[in-house]
C-alpha cells in the first residue's frame, strides 16, 4: 500500500484528501504543525507528500527546500498546494515534483497523486 | 587810399583788442571774428589778396608822387613870402614819412628818390640857375642829409609797418582758426567746455547747451557745479567739485556723472575732466566733456536686472529641481559607457544617498556604483535597450545608500536628440519607490491571502459534495443525486465570483501577470468550444475555424478565460436561441475570434459601458444576472495585456458579436 503523507494546517482539506485517498487505497497520514513534519516522515516514509505553500510557521516552500536537500528523503514525491495562480513557479522554486492548484476536482486529485506514485515504482 | 585809411584803422582796433584780450583775458569775442568774413573759397582768396596788393601798391606810389609835387608846388607857392631852400626838404620829408607809413619803406625811399631827382633837376638847377653840384655846398649837404634822412625814416617806418602787417595776419589766422575750432566743437555729440582751474566754466560747446536749452550766458562765468546741470543735488555737487579738485592737481578725472537737462530730467554722462598745460607745464585750464551714456546704463542696468533676474529664476528651478523627491539628470552618450558624460543631476540624489556632493563628483563609477550589485547588468542592459529603441522607457532596481540601506527606484528617462535626430544622450528622473514597492508586495501578499482563505473552504466543500455524490450514485438516491447537483451548480458559481474578484484585484494592482507562450490560437479555440459545449444542453455552438495555425505568443489560460467569458455571456444573453457561432481566423497579421449571439444584444446608450467595470447590460426581467459585472472588464484588460483589440457589434433585439484580435506572431 502506498503511503501518502499530508501537511496542511486547515482540517478540513485533511479530512478531504484523507477519505479520497483512502477511499482509492492508499495508506494516508497527515500533519498539521511544522515542528512535526521531519518526525513524522522519518515515522511513516511516505511514498508521496501533498504540501501546502501556506503553512504556519517555516511555510511550504522552507519544508519542501529542506526535503529536497536531505539524502534521505529526496525521493519523496513532492506535491505542492496551494491557491495561487504560479504555483508552478512556486513548485519550480523549492524544487517540489509537482503541484495542485485549489479548488481541485476529486478526480484531479486521485489522477495527480496516482501519476506520480506510479513514477516511483 | 581808402584801403590804407582802413589798414591803419584796422591796425589801430587791433591794438585796442589786443588790450582788450589782456584785460578780460577769457571770453573769445565773436564780434571781432565777424568782421572777417570766412572766405570759403581759397582760390578766391589767393587772387582778391594778389590784386588788392597790387592796387594798394600802384596808389601808394601814386600817393608818392602826388605828395612830391604838392610839396614842390608849396615850396614854389611859398618862396615869393619865405623863401628858404630848406623848405623844399621839410615838406618833401612830410610827403616820404606819409608814404612810408601807408606803403612801407619800398615807396618811402621810393619818394625821398624822388624829391632828391626833382630837387636836384626842377628846383635847383631851373630856380636859382646854378648847376646843383656848382651852387651852394650847404645845399648839397642839405641834399645829402636828406637823403640819408628820407631813407632811414622809410626803412624804419616800413619795418614797424611790416612787423604791424604781420601781427595783423597771424590775429587773422588765428581768429579763422578759433572759428573752425568752434565749429568743429559745436558739431560734436559730446559734450565739451573749458573751465578755469578753480572750476568756473569760460566756454561750452552747443551740444552742452542745447541738452539742457541754456543759453551762454545762462552758464559762463559760474562755477560748473553751480551750473543748471549740476546744482540739483548736494551729492553730485559735492562729487563734481572734488573732481574738479583732483584734475586741477593735474590728473584726468573720469566717472558717470548724473546731469540734470530739464524738470526731472536726467541723463548720465562718461565725464572726463582733464587738465591743460602750457609750454611751462603749469596747468591753465581744464576741459570737461561727457558723452550721455543714460541709454547705454540703461541697457547695462537692464541687463543686470535681467541677469539678477535669471540668476533668481535659475537659482529657484535649481531649488525646485533639487528639492523636488526625485533625482533629475542628463547623461550625454550611451549609458554605462567610459565617454559618457554626467551633464546635470540634482542635488536630491544626496539626500536619497546620504552622500556629499563632492564624494559623487569626481567619482566616474559613481552612478554604476550605486546600484545593487545583483541589478548591475540588468540596469546596464535594459538602459542600453531603451537607448536604442528611440523612445526612452523606464527601469526599476536597487540602490544602495551610504549606509548601506536598500531602496528601490525607478527610473524614467526620455532621449535626447541633436538637430538631425540622433540619439545623443538620455534625460531622467528617478524616484525612490521602495514605499510603493511594499505597497505592491502587501497587495500581492493579499490577493495571495484571500486566494488561499476563499479557495481553501471552497476546495473542502467542493471535494465533499464529490465524495457525497460518488456514494449517493452507488445507492442510487435520485432525490439527493438532485440536491448534490444544485449545490456543484452553485460551487461552480462561487469559483466564477472568486477567481473573478481575484482577477480584478489583480489588474487593481497592476499585477494580472502573464504567463506567454507559443499558442495556436484556432487549436485553443476547438478546445475551449468543445470543453463548454460539454456543459450546455440548451445552445448548440457552431464553431467556423480554418485549419491552418495561427500562432500568437499568449498566456493559454488567460486567453481562454476570454473566450469561455464570451461564449458563457452569449449563452447567457440569449436563453431563447438555440446556437452560438464563434469563429477563430487569421486575418493578415492578426487572429480574430469572434462569438456571434441571436439574444437580447445591448441598448446603444448602453453600449459605451459595456467594458466598464461592474458593469451590467440591464436586462429583461426573464433573464436571471449573474455575478459582479467583471467578465468584461477582466476579457478587455487581458486582451489589452497581450496588445490585441477587443470590440463588439450589437442590435438590441436582435443579438450581439464580441470580438478580439490578437497579433499573430512573426
Amino acid at each position: 500500500m502506498k503511503k501518502v503523507l499530508i501537511i496542511d494546517d486547515d482540517a478540513g482539506i485533511i479530512d478531504v484528501i484523507t477519505i479520497i485517498l483512502e477511499s482509492d487505497g492508499y495508506d494516508v497520514r497527515s500533519v498539521d504543525d511544522d515542528s512535526k513534519v521531519f518526525e513524522t516522515i522519518e515515522e511513516f516514509e511516505p511514498d508521496l507528500i501533498l504540501l501546502d505553500i501556506w503553512m504556519p510557521g517555516m511555510g511550504g516552500k522552507e519544508i519542501c527546500k529542506r526535503i529536497k536537500n536531505n539524502d534521505r528523503y529526496r525521493n519523496i514525491k513532492t506535491i505542492m498546494v496551494s491557491a495561487s495562480v504560479d504555483i508552478e513557479k512556486v513548485a519550480d522554486d523549492c524544487g517540489a515534483d509537482g503541484c495542485l492548484e485549489k479548488p481541485f476536482e476529486m478526480d484531479g486529485l486521485l489522477a495527480t497523486v496516482k501519476g506520480y506514485i506510479e513514477e516511483t515504482r | 587810399m581808402t584801403k590804407s585809411l582802413r589798414s591803419l584803422y584796422l591796425t589801430v582796433i587791433n591794438w585796442i583788442n589786443k588790450v582788450k584780450f589782456v584785460i578780460s583775458g577769457e571770453r573769445r569775442n565773436y564780434v571781432y571774428s565777424n568782421i572777417f568774413p570766412v572766405l570759403r573759397n581759397r582760390r578766391t582768396d589767393v587772387f582778391e589778396q594778389i590784386s588788392a596788393k597790387v592796387r594798394d601798391r600802384g596808389v601808394i606810389y601814386a600817393m608818392g608822387i602826388g605828395l612830391v609835387l604838392l610839396a614842390f608846388l608849396a615850396k614854389i607857392w611859398l618862396d615869393p613870402i619865405f623863401r628858404q631852400d630848406e623848405t623844399v626838404f621839410l615838406l618833401s620829408f612830410v610827403a616820404v614819412v606819409i608814404t612810408s607809413l601807408s606803403g612801407g619803406a619800398k615807396p618811402g625811399i621810393f619818394t625821398t628818390l624822388l624829391v632828391a631827382i626833382g630837387a636836384i633837376y626842377m628846383y635847383f638847377t631851373t630856380n636859382t640857375g646854378k648847376n646843383f653840384w656848382e651852387g651852394a655846398y650847404l645845399n648839397q649837404i642839405r641834399m645829402f642829409t636828406f637823403l640819408f634822412e628820407g631813407v632811414f625814416v622809410s626803412l624804419l617806418i616800413g619795418r614797424l609797418k611790416e612787423s604791424e602787417e604781420r601781427a595783423v595776419l597771424k590775429s587773422k589766422l588765428l581768429i579763422n582758426s578759433e572759428k573752425h575750432l568752434r565749429n568743429v566743437l559745436n558739431s560734436l555729440y559730446a559734450f565739451v567746455g573749458v573751465m578755469t582751474i578753480n572750476g568756473i566754466l569760460i566756454e561750452c560747446n552747443n551740444a552742452m547747451l542745447d541738452v539742457a536749452a541754456l543759453d551762454a550766458d545762462d552758464v559762463l562765468g559760474k562755477p560748473l557745479d553751480k551750473t543748471y546741470w549740476w546744482n540739483f543735488a548736494p551729492s553730485s555737487k559735492k562729487k563734481l567739485v572734488k573732481a574738479i579738485k583732483k584734475a586741477a592737481l593735474g590728473n584726468l578725472v573720469r566717472y558717470d556723472a548724473k546731469m540734470r537737462i530739464g524738470k526731472h530730467k536726467y541723463i548720465v554722462v562718461d565725464l572726463t575732466i582733464a587738465p591743460i598745460r602750457n609750454d611751462e607745464g603749469k596747468i591753465i585750464y581744464l576741459i570737461p566733456s561727457g558723452v550721455d551714456v543714460t541709454q547705454k546704463m540703461k541697457v547695462i542696468n537692464d541687463n543686470k536686472k535681467l541677469y539678477s533676474e535669471l540668476d533668481d529664476e535659475k537659482r529657484r528651478l535649481e531649488h525646485i529641481v533639487g528639492n523636488t523627491p526625485g533625482v533629475v539628470w542628463e547623461v550625454m552618450g550611451k549609458p554605462f559607457r567610459k565617454n559618457q558624460e554626467l551633464t546635470y543631476i540634482s542635488d536630491y540624489i544626496d539626500i536619497i544617498l546620504g552622500c556629499k556632493k563632492e564624494e559623487r563628483i569626481n567619482d566616474k563609477d559613481f552612478w554604476l556604483r550605486i546600484i545593487h550589485p545583483e541589478d548591475r547588468d540588468r540596469v546596464i542592459r535594459e538602459s542600453e535597450i531603451i537607448y536604442n529603441s528611440g523612445e526612452g522607457g523606464s527601469s526599476r532596481y536597487r540602490w544602495v545608500t551610504k549606509k548601506g540601506k536598500i531602496i528601490w527606484v525607478e527610473t524614467r528617462m526620455v532621449l535626447i536628440k541633436d538637430f538631425r535626430g540622433t540619439i545623443v544622450g538620455t534625460r531622467g528622473v528617478t524616484v525612490d519607490i521602495t514605499d510603493r514597492i511594499s505597497l505592491e508586495q502587501r497587495k500581492d501578499e493579499f490577493t495571495s491571502i484571500a486566494s488561499h482563505e476563499l479557495k481553501t473552504p471552497l476546495t473542502t466543500i467542493k471535494a465533499f459534495t464529490q465524495i457525497l455524490e460518488k456514494k449517493l450514485e452507488k445507492t442510487g438516491d435520485k432525490e439527493l443525486l438532485g440536491y448534490i447537483g444544485k449545490m456543484n451548480n452553485y460551487i461552480g458559481r462561487l469559483t466564477k465570483i472568486i477567481y473573478d474578484f481575484l482577477d480584478f484585484s489583480k489588474i487593481q494592482a497592476g499585477r494580472l501577470d502573464l504567463f506567454r507562450e507559443d499558442c495556436d490560437m484556432i487549436d485553443l479555440t476547438k478546445e475551449v468550444v468543445e470543453d463548454l459545449q460539454s456543459t450546455t444542453e440548451t445552445h448548440k455552438i457552431l464553431l467556423k475555424a480554418d485549419d491552418t495555425k495561427a500562432i500568437s505568443f499568449a498566456d493559454r489560460n488567460r486567453i481562454s478565460q476570454v473566450l469561455i467569458n464570451l461564449i458563457t455571456n452569449a449563452i447567457k444573453y440569449s436563453p431563447e436561441a438555440d446556437k452560438i457561432e464563434v469563429s477563430a481566423r487569421r486575418e493578415g497579421d492578426e487572429v480574430i475570434v469572434w462569438v456571434k449571439d441571436y439574444g437580447v444584444g445591448i441598448p446603444k446608450e448602453n453600449q459605451s459601458k459595456i467594458f466598464d467595470r461592474f458593469y451590467r447590460v440591464n436586462q429583461p426581467k426573464k433573464i436571471k444576472i449573474e455575478g459582479f459585472g467583471l467578465g468584461l472588464y477582466i476579457s478587455w484588460e487581458i486582451v489589452q495585456r497581450h496588445k490585441g483589440r477587443i470590440w463588439f457589434d450589437s442590435i438590441e433585439g436582435e443579438g450581439s458579436t464580441f470580438y478580439f484580435a490578437l497579433p499573430i506572431k512573426k
